[in-house]
């Protein structure tokens, strides 16, 4: 049986890992080489690095802590923030990425997916979306997205870019609800579960994690095949193998 | 030792020359380890690794544009008879062909056709991603890829190889329907999941193999 995916993130910026509460106000926490190893040992199913504040100087340092990363950590990484073309995904995989997230580039220009699933296939493609609750009535679903790490409101509705990703290659989607993120309310069901239905690949839920139970509903009623955390497994309060031993004892399938 | 991880420019191969590397420096025989587009460093090799990521034709075309390197694979195959892994799709470029995104052909070496899994379940994703159980489902490899008893190993695709000579299939996984994980014969294998990407179940395979004499 297949199973769900626990999935620790490390968002980066200049070389260092941070994470922040609702995209602002970061916290300087750790090199994230020593952070993916550690998460390595607690038997993290993959692993994610968001470089939030990708600019051309820092590109390198990214590729460089890719590389580190892939040299001691045997499992699947994923890696975005600041990817704008073929190139850059290129040079990530290269450096010993799996997967490449995208995000306000796909937004901006949608035959980026297609190019990036054409060269390395779909299953190399997530589109990261963070969406919103939105009140706006030609928002149909209730959700915005918005890009440029959560700053620029789109009027796109989540749940269409979410098939349309999906349509143009996507071979998952990483759903964050800026609501959620970085409260530790849990995640935010309604949005996964409306996702999670409308399209055929994995969806990985991400924003909000605060408590055991809230993996569990993200699996069991957002129908998530993965489930992202950043703050309550970096800054200690939850260890990985903890997490699922607890999920496992409540019956979901998990790798021990 | 010699082994040789084919380079035809698809995708990550770091991670499994690093996943080669680590396995090969907790062994007590020296390996020399190669990643290369030459086909020359086929002939020398005693061990060769076909990886492959992403599109099947997209891979096919690229090792088809290195000057003689198909030749080389299949004199290493067929006349040598020396051991050959091929992982993901470089396991699916060893059927006759495959029906991702256009019909191509694949090297033939296993009588299979590769094609979108298809399963009733519509809650089924696809691609299947993630950590997912093997089963051996061949008792005479139960020795030489004991790795492939059981276990998890970490799976991302959209199609599967159909084996038409079911002797082949000697591990498979469940994702809505039996999905075809391993096969094997005589001096070729080939795996559907990443063992580079497979923590320690991935290194235990790449130890079967490098011990592996068939």
């Amino acid at each position: 049986m297949l199973k769900l995916r626990i999935i620790p993130c490390l968002d980066v910026k200049n070389g260092r890992v941070v994470k922040g509460i609702n995209f602002i106000d970061l916290i300087d926490a750790g090199d994230p080489v020593e952070q993916a190893k550690i998460y390595d040992r607690q038997g993290a199913d993959e692993l994610c690095f968001l470089d939030i504040t990708a600019s051309v100087e820092n590109r390198e340092l990214l590729l460089d802590i890719v590389n580190k990363t892939a040299k001691n950590c045997f499992m699947p990484l994923t890696v975005g923030g600041g990817v704008k073309s073929v190139k850059d995904i290129r040079s990530l995989l290269f450096a010993g990425a799996d997967k490449v997230s995208i995000n306000s580039a796909a937004i901006k220009n949608p035959k980026l997916i297609t190019k990036g699933a054409n060269n390395f296939g779909n299953q190399c493609i997530v589109v990261a979306i963070d969406a919103k609750i939105s009140k706006n009535s030609s928002i149909k679903s209730g959700y915005e997205v918005f890009s440029h790490g959560g700053r620029v409101p789109t009027n796109i509705d989540a749940v269409d870019w979410a098939k349309r990703a999906v349509s143009l290659g996507a071979g998952e989607l990483l759903i964050t609800s800026m609501d959620r993120d970085g409260t530790k309310k849990g995640f935010d069901i309604n949005l996964t579960k409306k996702i999670s239905s409308s399209v055929s690949v994995p969806i990985i839920a991400s924003g909000g994690v605060g408590c055991i139970k809230d993996f569990i509903d993200g699996f069991q009623e957002g129908g998530a095949s993965g489930l992202l955390a950043a703050s309550v497994f970096h800054f200690g309060k939850f260890k990985i193998h903890d997490v699922k031993k607890e999920l496992k004892n409540k019956g979901l399938p998990v790798r021990i | 030792m010699n082994v040789l991880i084919v380079n035809y420019n698809s995708g990550n191969l770091a991670s499994l020359y690093n996943a080669f590397l680590k396995a090969s420096k907790d062994r007590k025989k020296k390996i020399n380890l190669y990643i290369s587009n030459n086909p020359k460093l086929v002939e020398s090799s005693d061990k060769i690794i076909l990886p492959g990521v992403g599109d099947f034709s997209n891979c096919k075309n690229q090792l088809a544009s290195i000057d003689g390197m198909q030749e080389a694979l299949n004199d290493f195959v067929y006349q040598k008879k020396k051991p050959f892994l091929g992982i993901c799709i470089g396991m699916q470029l060893m059927a006759e062909k495959s029906f991702e995104r256009i019909e191509s052909l694949g090297l033939g070496y296993f009588e299979s056709q590769v094609k979108k899994i298809s399963v009733k379940n519509k809650s089924i994703k696809i691609p299947h991603m993630g950590w997912n159980e093997i089963r051996l489902v061949n008792s005479d490899y139960k020795k030489s890829f004991n790795s492939l008893l059981t276990g998890d190993f970490y799976f991302v695709h959209s199609y599967e190889m159909i084996c038409k000579n079911k002797n082949d299939i000697i591990a498979t996984v469940n994702y809505g329907k039996e999905i075809v994980a391993a096969v094997c014969k005589e001096n070729i294998i080939g795996v559907q999941f990443h063992p580079e990407k497979s923590q320690e179940h991935g290194q235990k395979l790449i130890n079967n193999f490098l011990d592996w004499n068939p």
